[in-house]
């Protein structure tokens, strides 16, 4: 019992760091830019497809994450100048209508290259064993790397955000946007930077989601509704917040997910547990995202705002 | 006889800034009431805690003996409290007929209603109310023009004459001179000698002083959040402490 | 424009609006096309009751299909128990929508911008995994409902003709009582609290009150949306609830034009023709319309609505 919850529990952290990777791009490019970007789930989709196709032209799995990680980047920085920087100055309306637009044309566009058929892109034999953990759990070492990777790129993004230059532009950004421009700084290259940083992290998460979920059309859509829902309890902008949402996010999912049913079967008949427990477990996340708008509408972490 | 408006020990803070610490104001029935003091001495503040927009951390407002504490905005709007604002708010979509058209509207039927949904409430029912406030305000050629088309002068006055036809028990003007050349601001005071004085009850905000002591009956001296000291505009003009303490920011005494 | 030019417009989108489906289906000789333009005035409804919020209130709500889920829902689980007649069937869906509204109206008006948008998308998904989880509903699958409405004795819903007249007088019904509503006081006064809050306030309007009736109204009106969607499909899918269809009716909005009166309308139709014609050719179409809907963003951003707008001053200057 304690090993299946000790389980769960890393299950929980793993889906955590992927949604954090996720999250704090988004949270970034909204803080930074006020840009809504729905399109965030297509960047981690493309990641996967990317990580996919390197793969089978290199053959080496860890280079095709690299290189998928970079080629996403790239993609970001054609989106923001092509596109995204026309949006800035317009509602947030247009942001989303547009961004939807572009998770249209990513969805079929993956359908005519690669097929609607879901592709498993298969974990590398050098981590493809358990890994031997306290509590006499063994884990898999692929989804334990997850977590490493995941924690070792939260904290470079730490380090760059708060003890590089750029970093500080990019906290000033967010808090005070005018200061910034004032400051004499070219700002086009910032927001294009911030935002092709956040395509790079969510296309990390994407290539590594790729071997635990199935590689297909429309994967980035649950994964992005998530992501914005661990924004907005994080707080708006804020990193730290949208860290501390997603491991909240990720262990009330997956935990919700694997032990409600459980739970529930003890108070009402199994059948009953059987329909309302995953209902409930899906559910609990959007619960959580109502109630902390609701008491608490500037998220866990905000960004201490100076206008 | 109680007064139409009154704040007892009102105390706001923020954070660690005193906004404004244990103020006392009384306003009597039919006179103006200005509210003087140098930038940043709470006068705003103590507006919005007048209108409802912002809780004091402690004290309390009685308005006609009542005490609204606990009534939002819109409420303390259909009670009669009518405010204008220093930055003009005004409905820039629709024409300045229709903006009092709306405000009249809104006075006999603040809320909800099922027949709202039904119709368009007769609008040659007011024509003749609103050809007048036009008229008295000096707006009738201005009628069918868009407020961003307006001068400045003209806005404010469009703001006055949306908050008379609100049929208010206590007006707040937040320096409805603020912006405006010196011969707009001298009509626009003697509009609000001819409209407004002896009728309703006025707390003024003004940094204006020629026009404060034109209109004014009593005067209350805000500095640092506190009341320096009120009494009639003589008293003010003579005390020392009022001197000192606001001379060194504004020279127009 | 003038009065009568106006009373011109209305009477000729409304009578084209169902005018347009018999036309079609008469010159091909096909009665199926009807299906394709009872579409259309489904989706009309229910883009003009988000229009009546969006475009005129302000709100942006990423959850609008829900109602048009629970509508359908309602309209089947009631058909399937037998209970066909209209008379019921509308009250209880006009009654399951507006109470759905007024309680997640509660929650998200209390928020606004980017808060809005977020909170009605995640209430709308905990409609939309309540509907696939749970069974007695078809889950994922979906609910088969296996009647139509019935109306009166001599009506008979299977009739193409007949049952496209229902959907075409329920579907004008609807679009006329909305843009009464635009147009009513209260539908100025809804405007009024959009344009400056603060002045709304100070007249004396209780702002959430205004709004939440509005997004009420809404709700019904889209409810009824799914009503028709639950006739005309004869199956309820959680799909018709989800956060992808609630994209699709701002789409549909922002195509017709935001905050026109007619725009839903000519945004329905345009949508889906468009998407009817256009999967015809490839089942790639999105790959089409994504483009197509980022270029009516940006370029076209008073939509289709505004393209009619100057053809019609054209018009009344050359007469």
């Amino acid at each position: 019992m304690m090993s299946l919850i000790a389980e769960q529990l890393l299950n929980g952290i793993q889906l955590g760091i992927l949604l954090f990777l996720i999250a704090a791009g988004l949270t970034l490019i909204f803080g930074v830019m006020d840009f809504i970007n729905l399109s965030h789930g297509s960047l981690f989709m493309m990641g996967a497809y990317f990580s996919v196709l390197f793969q089978s032209l290199t053959g080496s799995f860890f280079l095709s994450i690299g290189f998928a990680a970079i080629a996403v980047f790239g993609l970001g920085m054609l989106l923001e100048i092509l596109l995204v920087r026309r949006l800035y100055a317009r509602s947030h309306l247009d942001h989303v209508l547009v961004t939807y637009g572009l998770i249209l044309i990513a969805n079929e566009s993956v359908i005519l290259i690669w097929g609607s058929v879901p592709i498993f892109s298969g974990i590398p034999d050098a981590l493809a064993g358990q890994v031997p953990l306290p509590f006499g759990i063994d884990y898999p070492a692929y989804r334990l790397v997850v977590i490493l990777v995941g924690m070792l790129v939260g904290l470079l993004l730490f380090v760059l955000i708060q003890k590089t230059r750029i970093g500080m532009l990019v906290r000033a950004g967010a808090t005070n946007r005018i200061m910034v421009s004032v400051l004499g700084v070219n700002i086009s290259l910032l927001y294009t930077l911030v935002f092709a940083l956040g395509a790079l992290l969510a296309g990390l998460a994407g290539a590594m989601a790729g071997p635990i979920l199935s590689v297909q059309p429309g994967m980035g859509e649950t994964v992005l509704i998530l992501s914005f829902v661990v924004v907005v309890i994080g707080g708006l902008g804020s990193i730290r917040g949208a860290l501390l949402a997603a491991m909240i996010v990720g262990l009330i999912d997956t935990m919700g997910r694997a032990f409600l049913r459980d739970i529930l079967s003890t108070v009402v008949s199994p059948q009953v547990a059987g329909e309302m427990g995953p209902a409930l477990a899906s559910m609990l996340v959007y619960i959580l995202m109502a109630l902390i708008l609701f008491f608490r509408p500037e998220g866990l972490l905000p960004l201490q705002k100076r206008n | 006889m109680t007064h139409i408006l009154k704040l007892e020990d009102i105390s706001v803070s923020f954070g660690g800034i005193h906004a404004l610490r244990g103020v006392n104001l009384k306003l009597g029935h039919g006179s103006i009431h200005a509210l003087i003091g140098p930038n940043g001495a709470g006068k705003t503040t103590l507006v919005s805690v007048l209108s409802g927009e912002l809780r004091p951390n402690s004290g309390r407002v009685y308005f006609d003996g009542r005490d609204v504490n606990r009534m939002t905005t819109h409420v303390r709007a259909r009670l009669g409290l009518t405010r204008t604002y220093q930055i003009t708010a005004l409905f820039q979509h629709i024409t300045v007929w229709e903006n009092i058209l709306l405000s009249l509207k809104a006075r006999d039927v603040p809320e909800v209603s099922a027949t709202q949904l039904l119709r368009v409430h007769a609008e040659h029912f007011y024509a003749s109310e609103l050809a007048d406030i036009l008229k008295d305000f000096g707006l009738e050629e201005k009628a069918r023009v868009m407020p961003s088309a307006l001068s400045h002068g003209d806005r404010r006055r469009l703001e006055l004459a949306m908050a008379i036809t609100s049929n208010p028990t206590i007006l707040l003007l937040d320096e409805p001179l603020a912006g405006l050349s010196n011969a707009d601001a001298a009509e626009l005071v003697s509009l609000i000698h001819k409209r407004l004085k002896g009728d309703v009850p006025i707390l003024l905000i003004e940094h204006d002083m020629d026009a404060v002591f034109d209109l004014a009956d009593e005067i209350t001296v805000l500095v640092d959040g506190k009341v320096l000291m009120t009494g009639t505009p003589e008293e003010v003009r003579r005390s020392p402490e009022v001197q000192a303490a606001y001379l060194s920011e504004e020279d127009d005494f | 424009m003038g009065a009568s030019s106006l009373r011109l417009e209305t009477f000729a989108v409304l009578f084209a609006m169902v005018a347009v489906g018999p036309a079609v289906a008469i010159v091909s000789g096909d009665v199926y096309q009807l299906a394709v333009f009872e579409r259309a005035l489904i989706y009309a409804v229910a883009a003009a009751s988000l229009n009546m919020i969006l475009g005129f209130g302000g709100m942006v709500s990423f959850g609008h299909a829900v109602y048009l889920g629970l509508g359908c829902y309602a309209t089947g689980v009631l058909a399937n128990a037998d209970v066909t007649s209209a008379w019921i069937q509308l009250p209880t869906v006009i009654a399951v929508a507006g109470l759905a509204a007024l309680t997640i109206g509660l929650i998200v008006l209390r928020t606004s911008g980017v808060y809005f948008i977020m909170i009605t998308l995640a209430l709308a998904q905990i409609f939309y995994f309540l509907a696939v989880s749970s069974s007695y509903f078809g889950g994922d699958d979906g609910m088969v409902i296996y009647e139509r409405t019935t109306l009166l004795e001599g009506y008979d819903p299977f009739d193409s003709w007949q049952f496209y007249g229902f959907v075409a007088v329920v579907a004008l019904f609807c679009i006329l009582a909305i843009n009464h509503i635009i147009r009513s006081d209260f539908g100025r006064r809804l405007v009024a609290c959009r344009e400056n809050t603060t002045r709304a306030t100070a007249l004396g309007f209780n702002v959430f009150a205004i709004r939440l009736t509005g997004f009420v109204l809404a709700g019904v009106f889209c409810g009824i949306a799914g009503f028709l969607l639950a006739n005309q499909t004869e199956f309820a899918t959680p799909g018709y609830a989800s956060w992808q269809r609630s994209g699709e009716l701002l789409v549909v909005v922002i195509l017709g034009g935001v905050g026109t009166r007619f725009g839903p309308v000519y945004g329905a139709f345009a949508f889906v023709l468009l998407e009817s014609v256009l999967s015809s050719f490839t089942s790639h179409w999105p790959i089409l319309f994504g483009p197509f809907l980022i270029l009516v963003v940006i370029f076209f951003h008073q939509g289709l609505a505004g393209l009619v707008n100057q053809l019609f001053s054209v018009r009344v200057k050359t007469e």
